[in-house]
């Protein structure tokens, strides 16, 4: 079976202190690898470890099939796209010598570079006006957006993502979630995904990893992870999440679904409420036997009563 | 400040454009010298950090060094000129840019740097692409303080034959103008407020533009430096007469041009007036940095080769000119032609009215005044020796004496606040205000006659030089002189001119 990322019994140490002991992984080709776990735990050390940034004090890592050793690093590195938490665009660069930048140092012929970046701004939702704009133009969620289609425009094998968006707002997170999922599915790059956020991790992962204390507690499907946990601390971990996952659902989610109607409902007192509310927010004016005008942009975009509504949460129940 | 200074100034902005030309040769030369040693400096010290602190060190201390004091350890090592000058330039202009460097490369965001690391790109591929871009605004900042700091100080390679705006204030400073003092102080401020809209121009040029631009500076700097050498290489024979600060040296060495080019078609005369102080044109004439320049017996003696005050006292006129010829041509292989008539030394100064009342003609005319004459002295004359102190002695003088600026000398005595000062022979104030001179009967003074002086081998070399310039001795007496400065220091009429003049009118010079 072909591996992109192998790492082999990897001990990490910082002064004496064991940050990663005796961890092992196969990342298969095309997989999105999530990393879950505490903040400390290891996860991110593991990243800075396959790029090269931190050395193993003992084990091998073997990616793309090189052996990560100083001879091979450029290569590697050069295979591979990097999505920190710091939104990291180079200031000094406009958007589109940020985006340039690496296909240039990699020698790659200029037009396929410019259709390829074409594409992917319009799959974000960028003009391509801010191609021409610098980084302190755009706000802080555009700014990742380009980062993320920096890290796929070199078409490397490999994306490594450290906490990509847990600086944005849940709004920004979650069309940043859609966007890495939808590039995924058009060029099915492997993904090694850092998360402290379960939520994130379970609508990410096809394959999750918990990590705690330098080690794996459980490696698996998000079903594995959710149904069959090895491990109470696993089980609490998603449980909750779970739980709040539901509320946390954006109102218009619904509509999308076709629990609602495009008509209103007949006698029914109405309340408009904006499409990015949670479910959570709405069961208030539920209670109150009232129907909810879903908006977006000032328009309406459909209705939804109390009977709509639990109709959607059977069905979850149900999952 | 004077309506006829700023005529003089626009009768004479060749001068000021030649200035201002070696101006911005001096300021470029070390401001790209410095450049290109501060800034590979800050990024070698970026990753040691050791070495960044002895530099930084290192730097600080040579700023401290007063600019005089740089340029005086450098001419015994580089000797006088452009050299010594922009190496002290290149030493200051280091510290801003290397700091400002050091600074914003080790400010720059941790997590840029570690972006680009990961990414692949080289350690070369950072520094140009994005380490440098980014402190590209703080650099520019250091450039600036740099050229400003050099431009400011190399006024002062004026006083080691290098040129510039410098000339113009020494000059003020030396004959008293401020509207000399002032066109050079301005002409370099604007001159600095000119360099940073230029480099602030730069700073917004994209990567290609500052290339562009970096290359055509390099080209025209090019071209400024070869294109006299190459034209220099198809041209005569180029002697070079140099002379120290004032009118009297330049119209000197005015005088001494237009003899050998009379007689002499195949050289070609290049004069450098106001070079500066007598130990720098000592050394470049022994360095063969210059051909021949004016100096005094009396200097000669006193202060380039010191001798005992026996030695020189109650010697005449000629016998000191030949020991000072013999020590000369002993000591430094120079030939010393013979001196021209006047004697260039200190003398005493009265208005021709209270000469006629108290019947002045020499000094020791001065001892039976009862009471004793008002004199005001130049503080230095009235503490040295061989000044004021030395002369009381010998004649046995008690007089009713203040110390007065040496400016403003003359207009006491005019303005009858004193009735007796200090000057020298040759001042052109003499003239001016009709003033009269005691005779040294004595003879306390020592005696500083004029005359060429060249190295042995230019000499032997050049005979008609040598015949041509003898032709001046024995000639241009101490009013004449007086005339001759007073002249160009206040009627602003060229050098050139009143030499060439002076020549003609004395059958020295055809018409």
């Amino acid at each position: 079976m072909a591996v992109v990322i192998k790492l082999d019994h990897i001990s990490v140490a910082f002064d004496g202190q064991t940050a990663i002991s005796d961890l092992s992984l196969s990342v298969a080709p095309h997989e999105i690898l999530v990393l879950v776990g505490e903040s400390g735990g290891g996860k991110t050390t593991i990243l800075r470890t396959i790029s090269g940034l931190v050395q193993p004090t003992s084990g091998t890592i073997t990616v793309n099939g090189l052996a990560l050793n100083a001879a091979n690093l450029r290569q590697i590195r050069l295979n591979m796209g990097y999505v920190l938490q710091q939104i990291s665009l180079f200031p000094n660069m406009t958007i589109g010598q940020n985006l340039t930048l690496l296909p240039e140092i990699k020698h790659q012929p200029k037009k396929p570079t410019q259709q390829l970046i074409q594409t992917l701004m319009a799959a974000a939702q960028l003009p391509l006006a801010y191609l021409s704009q610098y980084p302190s133009e755009l706000s802080g969620g555009e700014q990742q957006r380009v980062g993320i289609i920096r890290a796929f425009l070199g078409r490397p094998a490999l994306i490594l993502m450290d906490e990509p968006f847990s600086a944005l707002d849940p709004v920004s997170r979650e069309q940043l979630q859609d966007l890495t999922l939808a590039i995924h599915q058009r060029f099915h790059t492997t993904i090694l995904f850092v998360t402290h956020d379960m939520n994130e991790a379970l609508k990410m992962g096809q394959r999750i990893g918990v990590v705690k204390a330098g080690q794996f507690l459980q490696l698996g499907t998000p079903d594995d992870l959710v149904r069959r946990p090895s491990d109470p601390y696993v089980q609490t971990l998603f449980k909750g999440s779970e739980a709040r996952k539901t509320d946390n659902i954006y109102i218009r989610r619904l509509l999308l679904a076709d629990y609602g109607q495009s008509q209103p409902y007949p006698d029914l007192p109405m309340v408009t409420v904006a499409g990015d509310t949670t479910l959570g927010a709405c069961y208030a004016h539920l209670a109150a036997q009232q129907q909810l005008a879903i908006t977006q942009n000032g328009q309406i975009l459909g209705y939804l009563d109390s009977t709509s509504v639990w109709r959607f949460l059977a069905a979850k129940a149900q999952d | 400040m004077s309506s006829t200074g700023f005529i003089h100034f626009f009768t004479a902005n060749a001068k000021f454009f030649n200035a201002l030309g070696q101006h911005i040769y001096l300021t470029l030369i070390a401001l790209i010298l410095a450049i290109v040693i501060a800034i590979p400096l800050a990024v070698f010290a970026r990753n040691h950090p050791k070495f960044a602190n002895v530099a930084l060190s290192g730097t600080s201390i040579l700023q401290t060094i007063p600019s005089l004091a740089v340029l005086g350890i450098l001419i015994p090592l580089v000797g006088i000129g452009s050299t010594p000058a922009i190496i002290a330039l290149v030493l200051y202009g280091i510290l801003p840019i290397y700091s400002n460097t050091y600074t914003a490369l080790t400010t720059i965001d941790p997590n840029l740097e570690e972006a680009a690391e990961v990414f692949g790109l080289t350690k070369w591929q950072r520094l140009v692409r994005i380490e440098l871009p980014l402190a590209k605004a703080n650099i520019l900042t250091g450039i600036k303080t740099a050229t400003v700091l050099i431009i400011g100080t190399a006024t002062l390679a004026a006083l080691i034959g290098a040129g510039g705006l410098g000339t113009f204030i020494l000059l003020g400073i030396d004959r008293n103008d401020s509207t000399l003092t002032l066109i050079g102080a301005v002409g370099s401020a604007l001159l600095a407020v000119g360099f940073s809209w230029l480099i602030t121009q730069f700073g917004h040029l994209k990567a290609k533009g500052m290339l562009v631009a970096t290359g055509a500076a390099l080209v025209l700097l090019g071209v400024g430096l070869a294109a006299p050498k190459i034209y220099s290489a198809t041209q005569p024979e180029k002697i070079i007469i140099a002379g120290k600060m004032g009118s009297e040296p330049e119209i000197l060495i005015n005088m001494y041009r237009d003899l050998i080019l009379a007689q002499d078609k195949n050289v070609q005369v290049t004069l450098k007036p106001n070079f500066g102080k007598t130990s720098f044109l000592f050394s470049a004439l022994k360095n063969k940095q210059i051909d021949i320049y004016p100096e005094f017996t009396g200097t000669v003696l006193e202060d380039l080769l010191p001798q005992s005050a026996q030695q020189l006292n109650n010697k005449s006129a000629g016998a000191i000119y030949q020991l000072a010829r013999r020590q000369l041509a002993q000591k430094d292989q120079l030939a010393y032609l013979k001196p021209m008539a006047y004697n260039n030394t200190y003398t005493l100064v009265t208005t021709k009215a209270n000469a006629h009342a108290h019947h002045l003609r020499t000094i020791s005319d001065l001892q039976p005044v009862v009471p004793p004459v008002r004199s005001g002295f130049d503080l230095e004359f009235m503490n040295r020796q061989d000044g004021y102190l030395g002369l009381a002695k010998k004649y046995q003088l008690t007089l009713h004496n203040t110390d007065l600026d040496p400016d403003l000398r003359y207009q006491a005595l005019v303005a009858g606040q004193v009735q007796l000062t200090d000057g020298y022979a040759t001042d052109a104030q003499i003239r001016q205000y009709h003033l009269v001179t005691l005779r040294d009967d004595q003879q306390f003074f020592p005696i500083y006659q004029g005359a060429p002086l060249m190295t042995q081998t230019f000499a032997r070399q050049h005979p008609v030089i040598v015949r041509q310039l003898n032709r001046l001795a024995g000639k241009i007496t101490a009013a004449d002189m007086q005339t001759l400065n007073y002249q160009v220091t206040v009627k602003k009429i060229s050098a050139a001119k009143v030499a060439k003049t002076y020549l003609q009118a004395h059958g020295l010079l055809r018409k």
